[in-house]
């Protein structure tokens, strides 16, 4: 039998995590920590239920910065504007993420601190260079998000911490995209996803982003795609050495869901795939 | 316990409610175990199947994913809050109009979701509606009237539709007779039904070795937990400790031997769920593993380890006709081809459960879904010892069935918990103890050696196939029956030799799954009859044409077709209908490959092989002015009592409010044999004809006398009898009455239809297999991502010969239901092991097809009348899968022009095969 606390805001939960310890367990919209309690996970002595928190539930676009609070659920990144303008890439991620019912209870801070490798919003933050803020009863501290990802469900966020809000910097001009291939065509765990961020200046890519997901134990930034591409046109045979270098910058395995040769060659494929989904032209 | 719990409010279609539960207590048990709303369901505890879906302050959720706490002071609504029989909401009806019910399981769940769309102002985008419902999995209808529901709503179209079922006739689309209760979430399934006071609940101990000694047992940590009330294991069976369709060979309970990963060792009976759970955790088995043996080939290796006392080789068949051996030495082209497919599960969405309830007189009542009570009554009595007067078995509504509840679960355990404890007994098991116990589709490995002369003639067809059984055999030696008679598809081929072994594995169980062993062969024999063509540089459906069964010709047992042929009708109307398909389309993008792909098929309805195939029925008239049919059938979704009111309100002259049908009842309903082999359209139909006709006439004849009329001139009608100038005679419960005094033998009628074949040769396989056949030709058209492997079914045209649809919108709902799990065994499904330690555990790692990897689909009924059948009925539950898997993998082949031989047909193997230059898959 566990207890249950309800805390009304951040400071109140976090006061809570750091009273009661490793005993305490935050929880949000609930769907991976079901998924677990439902295959027989003992739960908690605590949980520390945030339903009751009012603030993070906003998206905000303001003096060049997005903040998405962490509550806030994949439905509603699915249906914002404002997202969509900003970070387009998450805005598609949050789209096809689960289905409706797992969208509609799931958390941006829920997914990030579940930290799966298959995360489907992981990717687009790395290519925003999205800081989380992590607010702890000594103060809140900001963390990139690939510090913050230590590996399959581990996290740098500290018992007595909450995961608050996600911050990147909207560059005007900045294009960005999520893809990803899974066994069917919705509802799916994702196999291999790339996210990729960019500005097109005159055909040529600048501040090229692209990282991959699902192909390694954390999300992987693929330095050496970004450079083959950075300030080139994406002609045939620069995407192919993209290509190839993202095939290579991938750590895939074999599971039940799929090869890692499948997610090797398919990480590769999924450059061209993206340049298309960005609307550029690969000649 | 009650100071553990903690108190919630919550409003509940739209009513506030005050309850006590416990901190573990996701909202769906608050809703079903609370508060009794059973309409959300539990599919799989793991938010993947949706039947649990109900609106959380106005938004769709699953009520397994959420902690009841969470709900606290928030509102919940419920099918049930959207309306009851006689006052269904919009969404309710539409769901009713449009068929987009069957075994109903789903139903609630995907009525909150289109409610959910309704309420947002979803725009009617038939697209966007498939995307919105992937959280909710339906394995009978295959989405489609589902979807056209859905458009229905959006559409606003509502008022516009029919608010009446078109009449209980032979050949018209009535509406199923428990669609309302089964849209309004108040059918009962057996998890659904209320406890019994005292009752127990029983927690399956699985052993976690795929292959081992059974040492000891160690119960007693368990039984010293408060509320466990006791622990059952194989010394506590009074009866026979093995049981199974074909071979009794599955123990009740270990006793001494593991044969597969989950196989049940122990069931613990305690006072809560949350005991039993906890007792099953404490069971301690003592195991000493063995060498697993996870293919049949390795099976049949002569070191290998011996599963069962006459070896490994579960089943070995043969069927020769002519001399395949001269045959292929003549042959101009001769080919040999390796095909393989995976294990698959069928996913019923209802996992197995079972509630056995002590009786006043000694004996026991079981409630479980099923698909042959009196095959279930029979396992009981034979492991437990009771008289079969002591046990009743009553089917309870069915979430889908598709072959799986051919064999024994829970039943068993629950009977015999209920006779040593006393008091009733309650099993449920989980999606993922489903995954792990319940039978699955043989795998198989089929070489085909074949010869074609280059003017078209197929002169020689040879194909060896392995099964893999399993751990038992369950219907083993039946499944190779069928695949058998299948396995040269539906042609005349001069020269035929087909052998197919069964082996004993630790894989599992495989059984019984909708097409019976024909799936597998003829995935081999289609795929290999394009090969040929390819070889010779023929159109494979032209080739196909110059070999097809018609009348007059022979099949691969030598059995000659009479009757009912509708293959070259399936053939032409499918083509054509493809046809038209092509115009819309615009050229494909350069990385993506198109292709169209034709399978034909035939398939035997019913047991076959001069096994006993008997319908029965009993049609009687009642007090209360209604007529009854009572037939021992099981409609587990298929729609078999509306079938049987549409015949007997057909034959009788009344109307469906006239009639009630009880079906699955080992004491009220006469045994008509199982729910299987397309067969209950064909026997139990035709028997409930026959017995209509003669209560008709007897009632007619009984009434021109006693009122001293022509009875050429009476008619029955829903007031009474009727003279031939419309003036009524009597009401339906004056004849009663009537009847009664005249010695009430007049009131009942019964009557058998047996299916008529004859017992296959040992040594050639030859004889009237099966009767009739049902036809059936797909043409599928595919789209393969270069990049990504990806295979998308665009299009199927499916054209099926099922003699005369007595309810045309059910056939299609069979066609559209079928070709989902065809296009699953095609492109996605398999059940996997690893070293005999199952991997696909759950819906998140076994997939089965969502609404939006439905291609557009193109049901055809063709109408070739079986005289024996009745109103010229067949069959059409099995054969639209078996013809699915093929024709994909034409169209596949066709796109890549390479071909893969393995199904499942995954992006893996697409993406090896292109990077592989010229290689291929599987040969």
């Amino acid at each position: 039998m566990s207890r249950i606390l309800r805390p009304a805001s951040f400071s109140q939960a976090v006061a809570m995590l750091a009273e009661h310890g490793q005993a305490a367990r935050p929880i949000a919209g609930g769907t991976d920590t079901l998924t677990r309690l439902n295959a027989g996970a003992a739960p908690p002595s605590l949980w520390v239920d945030l339903s009751a928190v009012r603030q993070g539930r906003d998206i905000r676009v303001q003096d060049g910065a997005l903040r998405i609070g962490a509550l806030v659920s994949f439905q509603d990144m699915a249906g914002s504007a404002a997202l969509a303008a900003a970070l387009p890439a998450l805005h598609q991620a949050a789209n096809i993420m689960g289905s409706l019912q797992i969208r509609t209870r799931g958390t941006l801070g829920g997914n990030l601190c579940n930290a799966s490798p298959a995360g489907d919003a992981i990717p687009p933050l790395v290519v925003a260079d999205a800081l989380v803020e992590l607010l702890g009863s000594t103060g809140s501290r900001m963390l990139s998000i690939q510090d913050f990802l230590l590996g399959p469900g581990q996290t740098a966020r500290r018992p007595d911490e909450l995961l608050v809000a996600v911050h990147c910097a909207v560059v005007p001009g900045t294009v960005s995209a999520f893809v990803r291939v899974g066994a069917r065509a919705h509802h799916v765990i994702t196999k291999a996803s790339a996210a990729m961020a960019c500005r097109v200046d005159r055909g040529i890519l600048r501040d090229v982003r692209f990282a991959l997901g699902s192909v390694g134990p954390t999300v992987i930034r693929a330095p050496r795609v970004e450079a083959l591409l950075e300030g080139h046109t994406p002609t045939a045979q620069r995407v192919a050495q993209a290509a190839l270098a993202s095939a290579a910058a991938a750590r895939p395995i074999d599971d039940v869901r799929s090869t890692a040769a499948y997610r090797r060659e398919v990480c590769g494929e999924l450059v061209g795939i993206m340049l298309e989904k960005l609307g550029l032209q690969v000649g | 316990m009650a100071s553990e719990m903690m108190e919630l409010e919550l409003e509940v279609n739209g009513e506030l409610r005050t309850v006590q539960v416990s901190s573990e207590a996701r909202l769906l048990d608050v809703l079903r175990d609370t508060l009794g709303l059973t309409g959300a369901k539990e599919g799989c505890g793991r938010g993947e199947c949706g039947a649990c879906s109900v609106l959380l302050d106005g938004a769709l959720v699953n009520a397994c994913m959420v902690p009841a706490f969470q709900a606290h002071r928030r509102s919940v609504e419920t099918v049930e809050g959207l309306g009851q029989p006689g006052s269904l909401g919009p969404v309710q009806q539409a769901f009713v109009k449009q068929a987009a019910v069957q075994c109903g399981f789903c139903t609630p769940g995907m009525v909150v979701a289109v409610e959910a769309m309704r309420r947002d102002g979803l725009p009617a985008d038939e697209a966007l509606v498939r995307q919105r419902l992937s959280g909710n999995t339906c394995r009978c209808t295959g989405y489609t009237p589902i979807v056209d529901a859905a458009m229905e709503v959006l559409e606003g179209q509502g008022s516009e539709a029919p608010s009446q079922s078109p009449p209980y006739r032979v050949g018209e689309s009535a509406w199923r007779v428990d669609a309302e209760d089964k849209v309004a979430g108040c059918c009962r399934y057996t998890a659904d039904l209320p406890l019994p006071p005292g009752c127990l609940h029983g927690v399956t101990v699985r052993a976690q070795e795929v292959h081992a000694r059974l040492v000891a047992v160690h119960v007693q940590q368990a039984l010293a937990l408060p509320g466990v009330v006791r622990v059952l294991t194989a010394a506590d069976v009074p009866g026979e400790l093995h049981y199974g369709n074909a071979v009794n060979d599955q123990p009740v309970f270990v006793a001494d031997r593991v044969r597969f990963y989950g196989e049940a060792v122990a069931l613990v009976l305690a006072d809560s769920l949350e005991a039993a759970k906890a007792g099953a955790a404490l069971v301690r088995l003592e195991l000493e593993r063995l060498e697993p043996v996870v293919t049949p080939q390795r099976a049949l290796e002569p070191d290998a380890p011996q599963l069962h006392p006459d070896g490994n080789l579960c089943v070995d068949q043969r069927l020769r006709k002519g001399d395949v051996g001269a045959g292929l030495a003549r042959a101009e082209v001769v080919l040999e081809r390796r095909y393989t497919t995976g294990a698959q599960e069928h996913l019923y969405l209802e996992p197995e459960a079972a509630l056995a309830v002590p009786d006043d007189d000694g004996g026991f009542t079981l409630r479980a879904p099923s698909q042959n009570v009196f095959f279930d009554r029979h396992h009981i009595c034979r492991t437990t010892g009771l008289d079969r007067k002591l046990v009743r078995v009553i089917q309870q509504h069915t979430g889908a069935a598709f072959g799986g509840r051919e064999d024994i679960y829970g039943q068993i355990h629950a009977v015999l918990g209920a006779m040593l404890t006393g008091r009733p007994v309650r099993i449920v098991w989980t999606r993922e103890e489903t995954q792990i116990a319940s039978t699955k589709r043989h795998p198989g490995t089929m070489v085909v050696r074949g010869g074609v002369n280059r003017d078209g003639v197929i002169v020689a067809l040879d194909m060896d196939v392995l099964f893999d059984t399993g751990a038992y055999a369950s219907w083993a030696p039946n499944i190779a029956r069928k695949a058998l008679v299948h396995a040269a598809g539906p042609y005349d081929i001069e020269n035929v030799a087909v052998r197919v072994r069964s082996a004993y594995t630790n894989n599992g169980i495989s059984g019984a799954f909708r097409g019976f062993g024909a799936p597998q062969v003829v995935f081999a024999s289609e795929s290999f009859v394009d090969e040929l063509a390819g070889a010779i540089g023929m159109d494979p459906v032209q080739l196909r044409r110059l070999n097809h069964l018609a009348v007059g010709k022979t099949t691969a047992t030598q059995q000659t077709i009479t009757g009912s042929c509708g293959l070259r009708q399936c053939l032409d109307q499918a083509l054509e209908a493809a046809a038209t398909l092509d115009a819309s389309r615009l050229p494909p993008p350069p990385h993506i490959a198109r292709g169209r792909g034709v399978a034909t098929i035939h398939y035997g309805i019913g047991y076959g092989n001069a096994i006993r195939d008997i319908g029965s029925a009993v049609v009687e008239l009642l007090p209360e002015g209604l007529f009854q049919v009572r037939c021992g059938a099981i409609d587990y979704g298929q729609g078999a009592v509306t079938v049987f009111t549409q015949i007997a309100a057909q034959v009788l002259g009344v109307s469906g409010a006239c009639l009630r049908v009880l079906t699955g009842h080992s004491v009220d309903t006469p045994d008509s044999g199982s729910t299987v082999a397309s067969r209950q359209t064909y026997v139990s139909g035709e028997a409930v004809r026959q017995a209509a006709d003669r209560l008709r006439d007897g009632l007619l004849a009984f009434a021109a006398e006693h009122f001293a009329q022509p009875q050429a001139e009476l008619v029955l009608v829903d007031r009474g009898v009727v003279d031939g100038r419309g003036a009524l005679l009597c009401s339906l419960e004056q004849l009663y009455l009537l009847g009664e005094e005249a010695g009430g033998r007049l009131l009942r009628k019964q009557a058998r239809f047996k299916a008529s074949t004859t017992k296959l040769d040992l040594e050639t396989g030859a004889g009237d297999a099966y009767w009739p056949y049902a036809f059936a030709a797909h043409v599928a058209d595919v789209e393969v991502d270069r990049r990504t492997g990806q295979v998308r079914l665009i299009a199927l045209v499916a054209a099926h010969d099922v003699g005369r649809a007595i309810n045309p919108r059910m056939v299609e709902g069979q066609i559209t239901g079928g070709a989902a799990q065809g296009l699953g065994f095609a492109l996605l499904e398999e059940h996997r092991w690893d070293q005999g330690v199952p991997i696909t555990r759950n819906m998140d790692t076994y997939r089965v097809p969502g609404p939006c990897d439905m291609p557009v689909l193109v049901p055809i009924i063709v109408e070739d009348p079986e005289p024996s059948g009745p109103f010229g009925a067949k069959g059409v539950g099995e054969p639209v899968l078996v013809a699915v898997a093929p024709a994909v993998a034409n169209a596949v082949a066709d796109a890549l022009g390479q071909r893969i031989r393995s199904l499942p047909i995954r992006p893996e193997s697409v993406l090896a095969v292109l990077s592989d230059q010229g290689g291929e898959v599987g040969s």
